[in-house]
């Protein structure tokens, strides 16, 4: 049915409707709405994150801290908390706003499969530039170069430990007695590319280490234009090294190998269809993604496409659960831009978004290890979670009772997701007064869904 | 509206997960085995168990783990530069110590009532944390082998319908199967107005996954709520939009900010709320198994640095546990376990790599302590797995029947073919728990 259809496409796919946008979907074609996203950026998203920083300018104030005493050290620490939090409130808002939610899903998805994580200090500084740098512009490309560009950023060199890790025999290594780290080496292969039974052994790993070894971030330097990366072939392990059969002598090669590797093609295509069809993949949806990357070289777009055209994807409108990210973002995207009685709008509020995203448990770029944030619902749903969605789904329906705007609940369920919303759901907030309508709404199980 | 009246009526939500284990036999749990408890605090991330752990009396020792045989691992020194003083790791039993920073436990020790089990793994060994948690919690030889966990499965054949839980959001694998298993947050009791609460309970009723989550979630509350401090640890909602925010139905203009801590991995004082968990286990309505878990183990730089703040922080859970537990304690056994150990020889920056054979710990007043169990493989590179990594010659699953049989009483029969399958090479252990 095409409001169904255009109900899935705005929720699978996109971010939750804005209030009306079910109707243009179903006008423009579900479809055709989503693929059309996929030509490029938002240009209202590029302008909103336009004034924040790079990568680069993060690692000249972490080599002005460097020799700083420790009151200047502790004013710049608070200043680079403020400055997170402004830069991902940004980086809310615009999700919020954007006319391309497929696009931003997927960036999203992307950050995720390539996380980087706070739990690592110097991440605060790097997070959001990361995104901007690697994630944002790689979904336009193949996955190789994307994976290239994450694997040279500083933020994925900090985080998994790749900037310390020295050759033994380099000359750096016999100099200080640093070796090896192959924290990085294993991620990428077990988390970026093949997978932990796509078949590479410890001997590969070790390969990979040393081949990477050299690759490291440039503080202090970064004015430079480098981005923030730099070789220091003095660190780098002498070669050649065996990764899966193959000789190599530098790493580039052997990445861009690991990524055009058919357990990749697998690996990948059964996280794109956990996200886009269900917690447990079918077996057919995934063939038929990992046959679209292989066809096509990895070329994400591509990739993108072959997604919309799975009919698994439109079969089962509320399969997956939503985690608090996609609550916080279709909340706001479905409330924020109610008009006022003066018939202003006010924007969304990405600070308050960011405040709802801690205490639902899942700050951004805060996930607990390199696997990312969890996409399934057993991961999200459980009796200490279900306490934090309701407390949230009252807080916001109170917040905006503050406001002063009645809300129109019914309107807004229908709004929300009229083509699948059950009479029970229907009837429940019809009856419920108020200061409660618009919270059970929020906590319906057609909202806490997608 | 009371609580109780508003929970009494919703009685119907709180239903039961148990399916299926009818021809299971029944273990005897109930008459006089009914006061015993079992605590599993998990260390996700791979503990070092040589660090926590170290074995100073084996001749491979100094070469692979520090020149002075301090605590320092593979630190790296500038030319010239002296290494400063090391508290001394405490001389255990033969030729192992303990990290200085586990030193609250000594009391412990001398009580008979803590263990270590050394040179101890899973059946995996494929030094992935993903899958290693994954077998480390579902009891079967290799990952994703079951969608339940071991103790889930235990308790599931176990009479009088013992309830488990786990302080944080989500059940683990480590919990689910045919048993009542919960989870809640030991911090802060959750308010949500009473009339909404009853309306979305309707709403969620027949919903398969919300429903039963939230049927359990008010009956954990109306059980152990009421066992959580006074004045709760600054966090969350309270801070970000005031203590009072769910009573006078108003927002606060001036909503609390994001501080430092939420990003720079601060911990608070009782990231495990073992203190809570603790008094969860002793109360006549709480559970008697409880799981907690504690992060931030996989230490691959820097790593004495970060064990002399994790370590210190795992002793207190264990303390905290025995406070909360009181004088349960007596009947109490506290596991502790990691999904691997590390690489035996530091890796080039100060840290370790992932690895086999580890050390696991076992505590309570119920525990025969006061002993490292091992069976130890040695330190040369000819001892190591792979040249690299300690050797595991003792099954986790061994020393995990053997508390299970003993302690609560689970059949054995029970325990190889249904909460063990497939580990037929892993004997019981013996003589873990002290004679009633």
């Amino acid at each position: 049915m095409a409001h169904t259809d255009a109900f899935v496409a705005a929720t699978r796919f996109g971010l939750g409707p804005m209030p009306g946008e079910l109707d243009a979907i179903a006008q423009q074609g579900p479809k055709p709405w989503l693929i059309a996203q996929l030509d490029g950026p938002d240009p209202e998203v590029d302008k909103r994150l336009a004034a924040l920083g790079s990568a680069a300018e993060a690692l000249g104030v972490f080599a002005a801290r460097k020799a700083a005493d420790d009151a200047a050290r502790k004013m710049l620490r608070e200043e680079l908390r403020d400055d997170f939090v402004d830069e991902h409130a940004a980086h809310l808002a615009a999700t919020a706003c954007t006319t391309r939610p497929y696009r931003e899903r997927l960036v999203a998805f992307w950050a995720n499969h390539l996380t980087v994580s706070t739990t690592k200090k110097e991440i605060v500084a790097l997070a959001g530039a990361f995104e901007r740098e690697v994630i944002r512009p790689g979904l336009d490309g193949t996955y190789a170069d994307l994976l290239v560009a994450s694997a040279r950023h500083p933020a994925m060199l900090a985080y998994l430990d790749n900037g310390r890790s020295v050759g033994p025999s380099s000359m750096a290594g016999m100099r200080s007695g640093r070796g090896i780290n192959e924290n990085y080496a294993r991620e990428l292969l077990e988390l970026h590319t093949l997978g932990v039974n796509g078949g590479y052994d410890q001997s590969d790993v070790e390969s990979l280490a040393e081949l990477l070894t050299g690759w490291t971030v440039d503080v202090g330097r970064a004015s430079q234009g480098t981005g923030g990366f730099v070789y220091r072939p003095e660190r780098h392990e002498p070669g050649p090294h065996k990764v899966l059969g193959k000789s190599y002598g530098e790493a580039e090669p052997a990445i861009r190998a690991l990524a055009a590797h058919p357990s990749t093609a697998t690996h990948l295509a059964t996280k794109l269809v956990r996200q886009f069809v269900a917690d447990d993949p079918p077996p057919k949806a995934v063939s038929a993604i990992a046959r679209a990357w292989t066809v096509s070289g990895g070329s994400l777009p591509a990739v993108h496409r072959a997604l919309v055209d799975l009919p698994e994807a439109w079969a089962n409108p509320l399969a997956k659960v939503r985690t608090p990210w996609d609550l916080v973002v279709a909340t706001t995207r479905l409330l924020a831009v109610e008009p006022a009685a003066d018939g202003t709008r006010s924007g969304p509020d990405g600070t308050a978004m960011l405040r709802s995203l801690l205490l639902l448990g899942q700050l951004p770029y805060r996930a607990p290890s390199p696997q990312g944030w969890p996409d399934r619902a057993d991961a999200w749903v459980g009796p200490g979670a279900v306490w934090a969605r309701l407390e949230w789904a009252e807080l916001v329906a109170r917040r905006f009772a503050s406001t002063g705007i009645a809300p129109n609940a019914d309107a807004l369920a229908q709004a929300a997701f009229g083509p699948v919303g059950s009479a029970t759901t229907r009837t429940a907030i019809a009856a419920a007064p108020p200061t409660q309508a618009l919270a059970l709404l929020i906590a319906s199980p057609e909202f806490q869904r997608r | 509206m009371d609580r109780r009246t508003f929970l009494g009526g919703l009685g119907t939500l709180a239903a039961s997960a148990s399916t299926g284990w009818a021809f299971a036999p029944r273990s005897a749990w109930a008459a006089g085995a009914g006061e015993r408890r079992l605590a599993l605090v998990i260390l996700r991330g791979g503990l070092d168990g040589l660090a926590a752990v170290p074995v100073p009396g084996d001749r491979s020792w100094s070469d692979l783990r520090g020149d002075d045989g301090d605590d320092e691992v593979g630190r790296v020194r500038r030319p010239g530069e002296q290494a400063p003083p090391a508290p001394a790791p405490t001389p255990l039993d033969g030729p192992f110590a303990l990290h200085p920073g586990l030193g609250a436990l000594m009391p412990l020790w001398q009580a008979r009532e803590l263990a270590i089990v050394h040179a101890v793994g899973t059946a995996y060994a494929s030094r992935s944390h993903f899958d290693g948690q994954n077998v480390l919690e579902n009891g079967t030889a290799r990952p994703f082998g079951a969608p339940t966990g071991w103790l889930g499965r235990a308790l599931g054949a176990v009479d009088g319908e013992p309830w488990s839980m786990a302080a944080g959001r989500v059940v683990p694998l480590v919990l689910r199967g045919p048993a009542t298993a919960s989870s809640v947050d030991p911090d802060r009791a959750p308010r949500v107005n009473g009339e909404l609460l009853a309306r979305i309970g309707s709403l969620w009723h027949n919903d398969p996954l919300m429903g039963p989550a939230l049927a359990e979630a008010i009956d954990t509350e109306a059980r152990i709520g009421g066992l959580r401090d006074a004045t709760p640890l600054p966090g969350g909602f309270d801070r970000m939009y005031g203590a009072d925010a769910g009573l006078d139905g108003r927002g606060r203009d001036d909503d609390g900010e994001i501080r430092g801590s939420d990003l720079d991995g601060r911990r608070k004082r009782d990231d495990a709320g073992a203190l809570f968990v603790g008094r969860a286990l002793a109360a006549t309505d709480g559970p008697r198994v409880a799981v907690t878990e504690l992060g931030g183990w996989d230490t691959h730089t820097g790593q004495s640095a970060t064990l002399s703040q994790r370590l210190p922080e795992l002793a207190r859970t264990l303390t905290d546990l025995r406070e909360g537990l009181g004088a349960a304690w007596a009947s109490t056994v506290v596991v502790v376990a990691t999904e691997f150990g590390r690489t035996a020889h530091p890796n080039g920056s100060g840290g370790t790599d992932h690895g086999v054979g580890g050390a696991a710990f076992l505590a309570g007043g119920a525990l025969a302590g006061g002993r490292v169990i091992a069976d130890w493989p040695g330190l040369a590179d000819r001892d190591l797995v792979d040249g690299r990594d300690l050797r595991p010659t003792t099954d986790l699953r061994s020393v995990l029947k053997g508390l299970l049989r003993d302690h609560l009483g689970v059949d054995a029969a029970h325990l190889e073919r249904d909460v063990f399958p497939d580990s037929g090479g892993a004997r019981p252990m013996d003589g873990l728990v002290r004679a009633a």
